[in-house]
């Protein structure tokens, strides 16, 4: 069984003519992103949406987390997105099926901050029904402690190992270059789904937790969807320039087009001379 | 095949569309304010209601023309703090519920009510009765019999209710959207008699206006579902959380699957629109080379 994916071929195209821009785009964001945590912690994630929305509501506290514990936060997640790309060998571009040990690792990375992703969707949920950390006793669920718990432990299990048989269809029998595109694809959609949920609830339900933000769930979905979301999008934009060399290797008329694109103003990409 | 009243019906649509989603966040802003006063004024009401009350555990229910059906009683409604919790079940057969903050001043309680009445618009609040069941009375009313309506359908719906239409008109409008887009796809002649600025702005501030409606178009979607939960969020809040689980696990289930849907939906929309362009402006391409030829 394969997925039947609708043609995303003509977006792709515009945002590997733009890659340039994204690129210094991503490395602007990482680095403010960067200078953020380490001023205010790993909660600048959480307090920057109301930062933009409401900066008299938001107290910026530092950080309580050390220096150096920082820095190891910051080396993990760029060696996890080096291991992501790397960690089966280099990447082929002979658009033969990969060999599946090439991929163990992505696959592996990929179902793990799924698991991770698929548990912190729970949170904002709750939030948004005021049972997380509900000032009532009575509607309050202790998720935090339920997903540290032995069944916690055995359902993230449980969804760590579909999550791999779900990469597994996804990238089988495909070339190197596609099962990485649909690995990073599949925790670009994820990640930015869980955003797109937690940002409004948060919006809406900061009143409640304006005393302690750190007891909200969609705050604490923030502060992890919003790193892996950043984490996704450094793999995607390399693979972007990877397929941009495969497509100019693999058509010789690909680096034409490109080079009339630029000398010629107006004249279409796609309509190369006779 | 004719597939030029298609991409004109396309157009349309998505021009309905992103009528419907500003409609949603100039709703959605209001409401989250309005919900925020509304939820000052049962609190104030609430407090004005148990004042008296005594050590008592708990006061009988009570029918309140305007108000509804009022019950209270003692609760713990934080650890280690017990305070006075009120009910209403108002004539529709929605409820609320305020917990008593044990700060507030009675003396200030019709001033407050007054602001926030002003505050809601409401007409000369001035005038109305200078006591807090009137007051009260005038606010609830206005939040019961509020109404907007959703462009497209020209129905009127509930404030709380409408992000839920708009959320499900916006995924509506973005499959039909699709369906006549993939006709005009199928179609040799791409729809070439029938000119749309998203399809076919090639240049300067064509290219720009078509690049906006594009995005307009992709974000649709994640922005309707995105008002739907704000609201729904709020609503939760101004009410006091007098939800059954049943209906919260339906609620959430239902916002899942319309960002999910949503959103793969303005994908592949905003994907077979770019197809679109890329073909006609290939053909235009060659009409241009023909003409100069």
């Amino acid at each position: 069984m394969t997925f039947p994916l609708p043609d995303f071929e003509p977006a792709l195209e515009i945002l590997a003519r733009h890659r340039g821009w994204l690129v210094a785009g991503y490395l602007l964001a990482v680095a403010m992103c960067i200078v953020g945590v380490f001023i205010f912690g790993i909660a600048i994630f959480g307090d920057a949406v109301h930062y933009a929305t409401s900066p008299e509501d938001v107290e910026p506290v530092e950080s309580a987390v050390g220096l150096w514990t920082t820095m190891a936060w910051i080396v993990g997640w760029v060696v996890l997105q080096a291991v992501f790309l790397w960690g089966g060998g280099r990447i082929q571009l002979a658009g033969e099926p990969v060999r599946g040990r090439r991929l163990a690792v992505s696959l592996v990375i990929m179902a793990a901050l799924m698991v991770v992703l698929t548990a912190t969707m729970l949170l904002p949920l709750a939030e948004m029904v005021d049972r997380f950390l509900s000032a009532e006793p009575a509607r309050r669920i202790d998720l935090s402690r339920a997903l540290i718990s032995w069944p916690g432990l055995v359902a993230a299990m449980v969804s760590w190992v579909l999550w791999l048989l779900l990469g597994w269809q996804a990238v089988r029998g495909t070339d190197h270059l596609t099962a990485l595109s649909r690995l990073i694809g599949v925790l670009l959609a994820g990640s930015w789904i869980e955003f797109s949920v937690a940002l409004p609830i948060e919006l809406a339900t900061r009143p409640r937790t304006k005393e302690c933000p750190c007891a909200s769930g969609s705050w604490l979905t923030l502060v992890i969807c919003i790193p892996l979301l950043l984490w996704a999008v450094g793999p995607a934009l390399y693979l972007l320039y990877r397929r941009e060399r495969h497509l100019t290797e693999g058509n010789r008329r690909h680096a034409l087009k490109i080079l009339l694109r630029k000398s010629i103003p107006g004249r279409s990409p796609s309509a190369p001379p006779s | 095949m004719k597939s030029s009243s298609y991409l004109s019906s396309a157009r349309t649509l998505s021009v309905l569309m992103l009528l419907a989603v500003y409609l949603d966040i100039d709703l959605t802003r209001g409401q989250l304010e309005r919900n925020g006063w509304l939820n000052e004024a049962r609190q104030v009401y609430a407090a004005a209601y148990v004042e008296g009350a005594g050590q008592q555990p708990s006061m009988p229910q009570i029918d309140v023309p305007g108000v509804g059906q009022i019950s209270a009683k003692k609760e713990m409604v934080r650890p280690n703090y017990e305070s006075w919790a009120v009910r209403v079940k108002r004539v529709d057969g929605r409820q609320w519920r305020a917990v008593v903050d044990g700060r507030d001043s009675s003396s200030l309680r019709v001033q407050r009510l007054q602001r926030i009445a002003a505050a809601l618009g409401l007409k000369d609040p001035d005038k109305i009765d200078g006591n807090v069941p009137a007051l009260f009375r005038a606010i609830e009313r206005d939040s019961t019999e509020r109404k907007v309506t959703v462009p497209g359908v020209d129905l009127a719906f509930r404030p709380d209710i409408a992000p839920w239409i708009i959320a499900l008109f916006t995924l509506g409008f973005l499959l039909l959207m699709r369906n006549q887009l993939g006709r005009v796809l199928m179609d040799e002649d791409l729809a070439m008699d029938e000119p749309w600025i998203v399809v076919d702005g090639g240049r300067g501030l064509e290219r720009l206006v078509a690049a906006g409606w594009l995005i307009a178009i992709w974000a649709a979607p994640w922005v309707a579902s995105g008002c739907l939960l704000a609201v729904f969020s709020s609503q939760i809040i101004v009410d006091g959380a007098v939800t059954t689980l049943p209906r919260e696990l339906l609620a959430c289930g239902a916002s899942l699957v319309l960002v999910v849907l949503g959103g793969w939906a303005s994908l592949t929309t905003t994907s077979d629109l770019l197809r679109l362009r890329r073909l006609r402006q290939v053909r235009l391409e060659r009409v241009r080379a023909g003409d100069s030829g």
